[in-house]
Order: structure tokens, then C-alpha cells, then sequence
């Protein structure tokens, strides 16, 4: 994919709003840079997840201009949005994971999207697995494991398909202190590897102990509050 | 670990669901399959009997024992004045035996029968091609008392129209029948799309393409009406096979009037065949119309 090195992600006075109702996000302007980190806080209700939804493609704004990997959204026909979609990995804060696969097919489903050959498939998922610890869980099935562990399974197959972008709602919000430290030096090590992180926190104490730039969303507006 | 039900990254249908579909399409197939065979099976009936009446004409001599000369006698006189004229191959007339067998059916087999004073009947073959025209032999005939000649037209006409009739209304029901099953898919594939909207939703967000999630739709409904199809194929076979027993249908003889056997075995096959592909276009119709509100 081609795109100009300096925007990975760009928006440009970007408002949403559900329906008919208020603006949720209002003249957000962003500029993502390929292998920048950045923290992304706001109190409940400001917008957060609506943002990431938009930073995913899930969803199109209802004013202003976004641009994901050079390509102008407003401009691009609907076909060619999931090879877009493929380049980001999201970490839902609520995991999403699909209880009728197992561990393993929960992780290799971005692969298979993009049509990686199994014997590929097999060695990259085995690797992933192993690298969040989770190797000797990969036949079993994602209810039967803990919250901490889950958030592991949606973070490898976030990462699996190496995304240029990894987005993260809450990644830490249900799993204790040690394991959200564990899952912020997965991201740490991601991000050295040259992957753009974003990660929605309201956890101060990680934002204080990983010094990187802090987004903060106020009443739908978006702020610098540490460069 | 990995399986290739693994492949499937939506959960397979609901076990309830599935077998009512199933059951739903096997009575539709069950019901298209009879309603083909019947029409079908008609279409050849009218033909058989339009051909094989065709270029046969009767002559019927009325019994009347104040005429002349006897039944018997004034039919041998109609046969021999008919082999005279053009367009006439044969004209036999029909014995006493013969003609109590063909009213046995009405009359019975008993010796009173004997008693009874019964028709002359001579059986003409006429030229298909050069038919001679009815009237001249008509006019013929009328110095044989009581003779009367009968191209079978008037009873043919009506019995092939029956028929005809008959055919299309049998492939009226076929059509609904395809239109009900073909319903039957697009709500389940409708249904289906409700109960994982969150699944679906998942996969549309990690970047799966309408038609990658839209197979996931297709691959069930194939299964489910390859299921259907089978299960009302075998259904249809065994009710044409009991019917053939209880109703004592001569298949021996109306089997051949519908082709080549292959052909009957390829036609029956073609049911659940076509079933199966039109569930899955209807599936990918329903799944790819609901997949294309998503942003």
C-alpha cells in the first residue's frame, strides 16, 4: 500500500453524531504519524469510543475530511474499505472474541481474511500465541478462559496480521494491575517493531509510567495535553 | 486445533432452525417433484393418446333385430365396402368375443350377456397423411342400415385439453412451489444475519469483505437444502412407489412414455440440484442486501 510516510491517519474537522442527535465529536482534527505511540484519555461519555471507531473505519463521519493510508475516505468506493479495515487491528474493550471458535481459529481469522496459506497460517498464530503466552490454551474455548487471558486472545489476533495501525479501547480496564502492565510491553514492543499505537485509557498510573503523547478528548473536542 | 470448520467463522446454524428448514425444503421438494412427475407423465399420456388414436377410425353398427340382415352380417358388409375406398388401409370387423370383451368392464362376464343384442364394430386404419374425408364416408355407409362412423376427434380434443390443463396447472404448483422454498431461505438467511448481527458485525469490521461473510450465509443454505432436496427426493421416489402398489399403476408401461430412464433419473436429480443452487443465490441475494447497509 502506498501512502504519504508522514499521515498514517489524518482527520481534518471531523464531527459525528448518532442520528439526529447531538454531535458527539465536534472539529476533531488528528494527525497520526506512521510509528508514533499515543495515549488517548477523556472522562465517560466524551467520545472515546467513538473516535476509535472512526480511527477504525467502522464508521464515516458526518462532517470533515479523514484520511486513512493516503486514501481520501469520502472518495473511496465501499469495495476497497476491507483491505483498509485489514491494515488496522482493533482491541475491543469488550474483546469480541467468537465463542464458537476456538482460541487458535479466534486469533488466525485476520489470516484467513486476508487469505493466508494454512501452513503460514499454522506457524504466525503458533508465534503469536506464544508470544502472549497463551500457547498451551490455543485448542481451548475463549469462555473458559480468564478476563486477563481473553484480552491477551483479542491482542494476538489484533496484531497477528502485523497491522500498520493497532487501536485499543480500554485494553486494560478488566484485568489487574500486573497483567495491564504485562499487556502495555506488549504494545511497548510492538511499537518498536514500527507499529502505530493508539491505546483509550482512563488509567493514569500507565499513562504516568509509559511517557508517550496523551490525546484528551473533552466534549467531543480533541486536545494535545502532553506532546 | 485448527479445523476447517474453522473456516466457518460464523456458528453453524441452530440445530432447531436447521432441521425445520430442512424438513420445510424436503416437503418442498417432495411437493415439486410430484408436481413435475405429474405433469410430465400427463404431457405423455395426452401425446400417446392423441398419436395412437390418431389414423384409427370405428364404425359402429347398431343392433337391431328388425332390420334385414344381422349385426354380424351388415358389419362384414361395412368392412368390405370401406377397404374400397382411398385413404382406407384396413377395416376389419370386430368378433362377438371381441366385443364382449371390450364391454366386460360394464356388462360383466355373465352368460346372460349372451342374451343381449350387441353392437357391430369394424376398426378402421385410415392413412395418418391422406385421410379419406368423413363425410364421403358417411355417405358411403349410409347404405348399410344402422352404421355409424366415429373419427374419435370430439373425445380425443377433450381428453388431451384435460390433459394440457392438467400440465399446467401441475407446473403452476411446481413454480409456487420453487417460489415458497426460495422464500423459506431468504427468512432464514434473514434470520440468521439477525441472531450473529454481532458476529457479523465483528467480521465486517476486521476488514472480511461483503462476499467473504456472505459465503458463510451461502454454505449453510447449500448444506441445508442439499439436505432438503435429498431428503424430498427420497420422499417423492417412495410415494410414487407406493402409490404405483396401492393404485395398481401400470409404471411398466407409463415409465418408458416419459423418456430413456437416465432422463427420469436426471430430471428427479435436477430438483434438489436446482434447489440447492437457488438457495444459495437466494442466501447470498438476502445476506449481501443486509451486509451492504453496514458503513
Amino acid at each position: 500500500m502506498v501512502y504519504d510516510p508522514k499521515h498514517m491517519i489524518r482527520f481534518e474537522e471531523v464531527g459525528f453524531r448518532y442520528g439526529n442527535g447531538p454531535e458527539v465529536l465536534r472539529d476533531v482534527d488528528l494527525d497520526l504519524a506512521p510509528g508514533s505511540f499515543h495515549w488517548l484519555t477523556g472522562a465517560s461519555g466524551a467520545g472515546k469510543s467513538t473516535l476509535l471507531k472512526l480511527l477504525h473505519l467502522a464508521d464515516h463521519p458526518t462532517r470533515g475530511r479523514v484520511e486513512a493510508f493516503g486514501e481520501d475516505l469520502s472518495e473511496l468506493k465501499r469495495r476497497h474499505l476491507p483491505k483498509l479495515r485489514r491494515q488496522i487491528g482493533m482491541v475491543f474493550q469488550d474483546f469480541r472474541l467468537l465463542d464458537h471458535l476456538t482460541v487458535f481459529d479466534n486469533v488466525a481469522l485476520p489470516l484467513r481474511l486476508a487469505r493466508v496459506r494454512d501452513s503460514s497460517l499454522r506457524k504466525d498464530v503458533g508465534e503469536m500465541l506464544d508470544w502472549v503466552g497463551l500457547a498451551d490454551v490455543a485448542g481451548a474455548d475463549p469462555r473458559t478462559l480468564s478476563g486477563g487471558q481473553q484480552q491477551r486472545v483479542a491482542i494476538a489476533r489484533a496484531v497477528v496480521a502485523r497491522p500498520l495501525l493497532l487501536l485499543a479501547d480500554e485494553p486494560t480496564g478488566s484485568v489487574d494491575e500486573a497483567t495491564g502492565t504485562r499487556i502495555l510491553r506488549l504494545f511497548q514492543e510492538l511499537h518498536r517493531l514500527g507499529t502505530t499505537v493508539l491505546v483509550a485509557t482512563h488509567n493514569e498510573l500507565l499513562i504516568e509510567r509509559f511517557p508517550h503523547p496523551v490525546l484528551r478528548l473533552e466534549d467531543g473536542q480533541l486536545g494535545l495535553v502532553r506532546a | 486445533m485448527s479445523t476447517r470448520d474453522a473456516d466457518v467463522a460464523l456458528p453453524r446454524a441452530e440445530a432447531g432452525g436447521t432441521a425445520l428448514l430442512v424438513s420445510i425444503i424436503a416437503l418442498m421438494t417432495w411437493l415439486a417433484l410430484l408436481a413435475l412427475g405429474a405433469s410430465v407423465a400427463l404431457g405423455a399420456i395426452a401425446r400417446e393418446r392423441q398419436a395412437g388414436l390418431a389414423g384409427r377410425w370405428t364404425v359402429e353398427i347398431a343392433a337391431d333385430a328388425t332390420r334385414s340382415k344381422p349385426t354380424e352380417q351388415r358389419a362384414r358388409d361395412a368392412a368390405q365396402l370401406l377397404r374400397g375406398v382411398p385413404g382406407v388401409v384396413r377395416a376389419e370387423p370386430l368378433s362377438r368375443e371381441d366385443i364382449r370383451r371390450l364391454l366386460s368392464p360394464w356388462l360383466g362376464n355373465d352368460a346372460a350377456v349372451e342374451e343381449l343384442p350387441l353392437p357391430g364394430l369394424v376398426d378402421v386404419v385410415v392413412d395418418a397423411q391422406r385421410p379419406p374425408a368423413i363425410a364421403e364416408l358417411r355417405k358411403r355407409l349410409a347404405e348399410i342400415p344402422g352404421a355409424n362412423v366415429d373419427d374419435h376427434r370430439g373425445w380425443v380434443v377433450e381428453i388431451v385439453r384435460l390433459a394440457r390443463a392438467a400440465e399446467a396447472v401441475a407446473i403452476a404448483v411446481f413454480v409456487m412451489v420453487g417460489a415458497i422454498a426460495i422464500l423459506a431461505i431468504v427468512a432464514a438467511a434473514r434470520a440468521r444475519l439477525a441472531i450473529h448481527a454481532h458476529e457479523v458485525e465483528l467480521l465486517h469490521v476486521i476488514g472480511a469483505a461483503d462476499r467473504w461473510i456472505a459465503r458463510q450465509f451461502q454454505a449453510s443454505a447449500l448444506a441445508v437444502a442439499l439436505r432438503g432436496g435429498l431428503s424430498g427426493l427420497i420422499l417423492a421416489a417412495t410415494t410414487i412407489g407406493f402409490a404405483a402398489w396401492g393404485f395398481q399403476l401400470p409404471l411398466d408401461r407409463l415409465l418408458p412414455l416419459l423418456g430413456p430412464s437416465w432422463s427420469i433419473i436426471a430430471v428427479a436429480l435436477a430438483v434438489p440440484a436446482v434447489a440447492a443452487v437457488a438457495a444459495t443465490l437466494a442466501a447470498r441475494w438476502a445476506s449481501m442486501r443486509a451486509l451492504r447497509r453496514l458503513p
